[in-house]
């Protein structure tokens, strides 16, 4: 990988399900660069493929054509040694919580360290993740008291102890209010910037685009992204006020 | 809503070019924005009816608007003033598209769901534009009202944006859907999700 190349890259994915005779198109020769310090954010109905297209990015699902690259090494699904890899190297923002009960919220969290830490160093990493994502008051308390806001706060922090290179998020704000919302993006946005991390995360509403980098919009297949250039500040559109 | 009273509302708050003025109006109203040589218009049609006049010279419209300073008469204050006050009206809720997509013949079908597309980039970009806008005002200083101001009126271009691109997205399913259709099942496309 070059020093300024994408960290995650999509060519021309495509990724399609069949139903007897017939086939369902998710995605469509879709492409999509991921540099790091970056945060792109996909908004899309709800059945658009924004998942599929997270699972396709994150190497879960191998897509039926195209590539997918990880800095700079193709993916292929199913792999054992890449899927050891990209644990450490692809955070997944998971919002089910711990799968078992009367785990402390700072458990959870140091949970994916203790395989290379001891407890107490992992806890102390956890606690202070839960600090900087602002959720220190939840270390002891167990996710059913959580709430929702809550919830999605100490995710992030789970997702982001391993330090990955590339955190994916599906959508993170939903269920959340406007003020939560902000918080959740604007926390994303600094996670992204700070640490040179790459960040590919879907959004049930476009007020939370705002603090990407660089958005898109994935509707039958097609990711539209955000030209990168100056040119959409002058762009003529809509036209419509202007003869009313 | 003409350009005429969103050029003299920037007169207003400041003399200017009417180059800078164009460019101003950019920055300011965004999607809203009109060209260059409808600034020059009304600039010409302000003039004219004594709303601006040019900075140290009697007769503005025998000059070059692009080198002229205009600052607003006092008569023009009043007149921004009452427009202020009058009742907005309703936007056109039409668009060149619907209109298109309202008097399309079937085998024109096609081609409208092309556009459908350039649309909803031009959303996506637009959408883009206003997160760097956003993101400058958050890094800046204190918040003043048109800071406030333009906050709000970004968040409604976000609603309409939304609508617009959900809009565009069912008209083309629906069209596509109408085309497979009426094609017959020899030359049925494969279906999207969604």
């Amino acid at each position: 990988m070059s020093a300024t190349g994408p960290l995650l890259s999509l060519r021309q994915a495509r990724k399609s399900y069949w139903r007897g005779l017939r086939e369902t198109v998710v995605l469509a020769d879709v492409s999509l660069d991921v540099h790091a310090g970056e945060m792109v954010a996909v908004w899309g109905r709800r059945g658009s493929g924004k998942t599929t297209l997270l699972e396709v990015a994150a190497g879960l699902q191998s897509p039926d054509q195209g590539t997918v690259s990880f800095q700079g090494r193709e993916l292929t699904a199913g792999r054992p040694s890449l899927a050891r890899a990209l644990n450490r190297e692809i955070g997944w923002v998971q919002r089910n919580g711990p799968q078992s009960n009367g785990m402390t919220m700072v458990e959870y969290v140091s949970l994916p360290l203790l395989g290379a830490h001891s407890p107490r160093m992992a806890q102390r990493r956890a606690v202070g993740l839960l600090e900087r994502v602002g959720v220190r008051d939840c270390a002891r308390q167990q996710w059913d008291s959580l709430t929702d806001g809550e919830r999605t706060l100490v995710s992030i922090a789970h997702a982001l102890v391993r330090e990955p290179k590339l955190l994916i998020a599906d959508d993170p704000t939903a269920n959340l209010d406007l003020l939560q919302r902000a918080e959740v993006m604007s926390l994303l946005r600094a996670a992204a910037e700070r640490k040179d991390r790459a960040i590919l995360l879907t959004v049930p509403d476009m007020p939370e685009m705002l603090n990407a980098h660089q958005v898109g919009s994935l509707s039958e297949g097609r990711l539209l992204l955000s030209r990168d250039d100056e040119l959409a500040d002058v762009v003529e559109f809509p036209r419509r006020e202007r003869s009313a | 809503m003409a350009a005429k009273q969103a050029v003299l509302g920037l007169v207003i708050e400041r003399p200017d070019y009417g180059y800078e003025l164009a460019k101003r109006l950019q920055e300011r109203c965004g999607p809203w924005a009109w060209s260059r040589q409808a600034v020059y218009k009304a600039l010409d049609e302000l003039a004219e009816s004594k709303h601006v006049r040019a900075l140290g010279a009697a007769d503005a419209a025998s000059r070059d608007q692009r080198r002229t300073v205009f600052e607003a008469t006092p008569t023009g204050i009043d007149y921004f003033g009452s427009w202020m006050f009058d009742q907005a009206a309703m936007e056109a809720s039409r668009s060149e598209l619907e209109l298109k997509i309202v008097l399309a013949r079937p085998h024109e079908l096609p081609k409208l769901i092309e556009m459908t597309w350039a649309h909803e980039q031009q959303c996506v970009d637009r959408l883009a534009a206003l997160a760097r806008q956003a993101q400058a005002v958050e890094s800046g200083g204190a918040l003043s009202w048109p800071d406030v101001g333009e906050m709000l009126v970004r968040d409604i271009e976000i609603k309409r944006l939304r609508l617009r691109v959900e809009c565009l997205q069912e008209a083309r399913r629906t069209m596509q859907l109408f085309l497979d259709r009426t094609a017959g099942p020899s030359s049925r496309r494969p279906r999207h999700a969604g």
